[in-house]
């Protein structure tokens, strides 16, 4: 049976070093990708999920589990991500995707999906990673909770320390520049167009 | 909420569009939208866009992240830190290279020009109008025991091929004592190989070009005398159906010569 989150932290605050490996393979994935959606840099994203595990190792004494352990651990995490971004004192710049291969195209495939769908995909995926570069941190970061993690309102609006209005407003206004961003790069059909 | 929400209400939308707000709410809602046009196509304008940014995946990265003892760690780890991670090692060039897209090693590289330019020697041998080209032949004046000039045999190829072997092992060899080697002996090395292969390739199309002729001939020899059986077989068979049809045709003339008389004697 599989041990649950808070059956893993009190093993790791008994010391067990075992227990908390197993949070990380857990939830080191999620980590990175927040980060990495949040900073826009391969590299700095890998450093910052390292550093969130081992803080919060080192501040697993003082966790009392008022929280989720994984909503504490995204709390870390986004502090690394704002300490980063103030630190760099400029907006993230993403990686742009480097020449596409056929052969690596071919290799990511999936069955259902030719290989110029997944062209089309890679492209619209690197369309909406700039458009979000042009988000304001805040903006970008309720999206990419909401998005990519399924956060409710009320988890974003903690993890932001700002009102469950404020969330919304802020997930209305980003949605709606991404949206006039693909639709002026063609990614999108306007709506006023659709009702033509 | 009541059903009176202020119009293109940013709150309201965007519950609606992540389906985070109660049933009587979301009732509401969904009869303004069928009223309102602006608000229906604000919230399809959202949904689509929804659409098109879950196409942004992070790049997959091979994180491997395990937290171990400072003793065991293989990062150097912080002044005073307990824990330091342990990241699995990874060359960069090969994380940057794909194993399909690493460079080949020498004797590969050999091999597999050596092993292309085979077939297609083969390919060209094998089709019919590539020979007739170059060696019209007629029949007549191509004997069947044309002496076969001496090219490489298998035995030569095989020892050739250790030959080689036996250089790349020693430029290996070569390699590993010395990192640097200077570019002119190598060069003069390959060239060498490279010139011997030459004379043993064309050696080798001339022997094979020989016998695809002679079997040609052979080949033609013996389709004529089949096709000369096959006509006296034929020409036999209607030589005799022939008799046959003959002797039928008598055998009716006499019935129906018998039965012309027995109708006039009645």
């Amino acid at each position: 049976m599989t041990a649950t989150d808070e059956e893993l932290v009190a093993r790791s605050q008994g010391g067990d070093l075992e227990s908390f490996n197993e949070l990380i393979v857990r939830w080191e994935r999620p980590i990175y990708a927040l980060a990495y959606r949040v900073i826009g840099r391969e590299e700095d994203a890998r450093d910052v999920c390292q550093d969130t595990f081992l803080r919060a190792y080192r501040a697993l004494p003082g966790f009392k589990g008022q929280a989720k352990f994984s909503s504490w651990l995204y709390r870390i995490a986004l502090n690394l991500c704002r300490d980063w971004i103030r630190r760099q004192r400029r907006a993230p710049v993403s990686q742009m995707p480097e020449d596409i291969d056929a052969t690596e195209l071919a290799a990511a495939t999936e069955p259902t999906e030719s290989i110029e769908d997944l062209v089309a995909r890679r492209e619209l995926s690197a369309i909406v990673e700039q458009a979000m570069a042009g988000l304001s941190e805040e903006q970008r970061t309720a999206i990419i909770l909401k998005e990519y993690h399924g956060m409710t309102f009320q988890e974003i609006a903690d993890l932001q320390g700002c009102p469950l209005s404020t969330v919304k407003t802020r997930l209305y206004q980003g949605l709606s520049q991404l949206r006039r961003q693909l639709e002026r790069q063609g990614q999108m059909v306007p709506e006023v167009v659709k009702r033509v | 909420m009541s059903d009176t929400f202020a119009c293109l209400d940013p709150g309201a939308l965007v519950s609606y569009l992540y389906d985070e707000c109660a049933a009587d709410e979301r009732e509401a809602i969904a009869r303004h939208l069928a009223l309102c046009v602006a608000c229906a196509s604000e919230v399809e304008g959202l949904r689509s866009t929804r659409q098109a940014i879950a196409t942004w995946a992070p790049p997959a990265v091979d994180l491997g992240l395990q937290i171990t003892r400072k003793d065991q760690a293989e990062v150097p780890t912080l002044p005073g830190a307990v824990l330091a991670f342990k990241r699995p090692a990874q060359e960069p060039a090969a994380r940057a290279l794909p194993w399909w897209k690493a460079p080949l090693p020498a004797w590969a590289q050999v091999a597999a020009a050596v092993l292309i330019f085979g077939a297609g020697l083969s390919v060209g041998l094998l089709r019919p109008d590539a020979r007739s080209s170059q060696a019209p032949a007629p029949q007549a004046a191509v004997q069947p025991t044309t002496p076969v000039v001496a090219g490489p045999s298998k035995a030569d190829l095989v020892q050739l091929e250790q030959t080689l072997r036996g250089e790349m092992a020693q430029l290996a060899r070569t390699n590993v004592a010395a990192p640097a080697p200077t570019p002119v002996a190598a060069r003069s090395g390959d060239d060498a190989i490279m010139q011997r292969v030459q004379a043993l390739i064309t050696q080798s199309e001339e022997r094979q070009r020989i016998e695809f002729t002679e079997r040609s001939v052979r080949q033609a020899s013996a389709y004529e005398a089949q096709r000369r059986a096959d006509f006296e077989s034929v020409r036999a068979t209607f030589g005799q159906t022939g008799a046959e049809v003959r002797q039928q045709r008598q055998a009716i003339d006499e019935i129906n010569r018998y039965l012309v008389r027995v109708n006039q004697q009645r």
